[in-house]
């Protein structure tokens, strides 16, 4: 069949180049990438084994967090792997964030704990695997509202573009590398003129 | 006279005793923890055995000249199985998983005090 009529021609074309440009992002954001970012969704809602959830609503409570506020934000990876801040709201109606990794999570905390004296971000990174030998490391993270981007350097000298997923007055990332080379290895937050203010280097244990 | 000198030897037995006290109330808080109250060399680090089969194992301790100490799960042999960094001194990681052992490891480069416990 011949295409004879060049609206149809270009239309066509115009499939074609969006489809070569979703396969380049889908292949961009693959395995050791940093992940499109998942909206923020209420934990009862999140892609999580229902074990995980009720451990995660278990911690909430203990930890003086309505289970109810708590949502799960910038999550990457699927089921027991995924990785994820927690954000729910104390009895002062106040933030708790928590940083969760698939095998645990981080104590819920305010805003004035979370973040050391003065700094930006605020993180924790996770490992598994045998010492030295790590078959996966991934870190998740807050920014203050300062911040407007995060890039994460991995191993293999490869630069991140983090995706920022807002919520209570903070931001989120979280990021997981399943290979050496795709392993994080620094992590720089950068205010709205684009200055540099805070760079972590993860830990290698 | 003798009134003077013992009200002063009184103070002196109460700032005594208060000291004694003091240092005690102190070390007891300190090391009220059940793995590894002490100073952790680099790539140091202390276990202990999980309570029960209960799969929520909580690892706390507070710290001092880092910001971090690494929360650890591992086999009966040691061999690590899920690691994470905890910043904030005092604070706490909650492991999910099932595995033998919990506990406290010191990934810098020089000596830290750690104060390490777990619980569920």
């Amino acid at each position: 069949m011949r295409l004879t009529r060049r609206p149809v021609r270009i239309a066509i074309a115009v499939l074609l180049a969006a489809a070569a440009g979703g396969a380049y992002l889908s292949a961009r954001v693959g395995a050791g990438d940093a992940s499109p970012p998942r909206a923020a969704v209420p934990l009862r809602g999140a892609a999580l084994p229902p074990t995980l959830r009720d451990a995660i609503a278990r911690a909430a409570k203990a930890e003086g967090v309505d289970p109810g506020s708590v949502v799960e934000a910038a999550a990457t990876g699927a089921g027991g792997d995924t990785m994820a801040a927690l954000v729910g709201a104390g009895a002062d109606a106040n933030a708790r964030v928590s940083f969760f990794h698939g095998f645990g999570m981080t104590q819920f905390q305010p805003p004035g704990r979370l973040f050391r004296p003065g700094a930006e971000m605020a993180f924790s990174e996770a490992y598994s695997g045998r010492q030295h030998e790590p078959a996966r490391v991934g870190i998740v993270g807050a920014v203050r509202a300062s911040v407007q981007r995060v890039t994460i350097e991995l191993v293999g000298g490869r630069l991140i573009e983090t995706s920022l997923v807002p919520n209570r007055g903070l931001l989120f990332f979280a990021y997981v590398g399943d290979t050496p080379d795709t392993f994080p290895a620094v992590v720089r937050a950068y205010d709205r003129s684009g200055s540099l203010v805070q760079t972590h280097e993860i830990p290698r244990p | 006279m003798l009134h003077l000198r013992s009200l002063v030897g009184l103070v002196a037995a109460m700032a005594a005793a208060t000291t004694l006290l003091g240092a005690g109330a102190d070390s007891a808080e300190a090391c009220a923890w059940n793995i590894g109250c002490q100073f952790y060399s680099p790539a140091e680090g202390h276990t202990a055995l999980q309570f029960t089969q209960y799969p929520d194992e909580i690892v706390g301790a507070s710290w001092d000249t880092y910001d971090s100490f690494l929360a650890i799960a591992t086999t009966s042999s040691g061999t690590w199985k899920d690691q994470a960094t905890v910043y904030s001194s005092p604070n706490s990681y909650r492991f999910f998983i099932f595995t033998d052992k919990y506990g406290c490891y010191n990934h810098h480069t020089g000596t830290m005090w750690v104060n390490c416990k777990h619980y569920e």
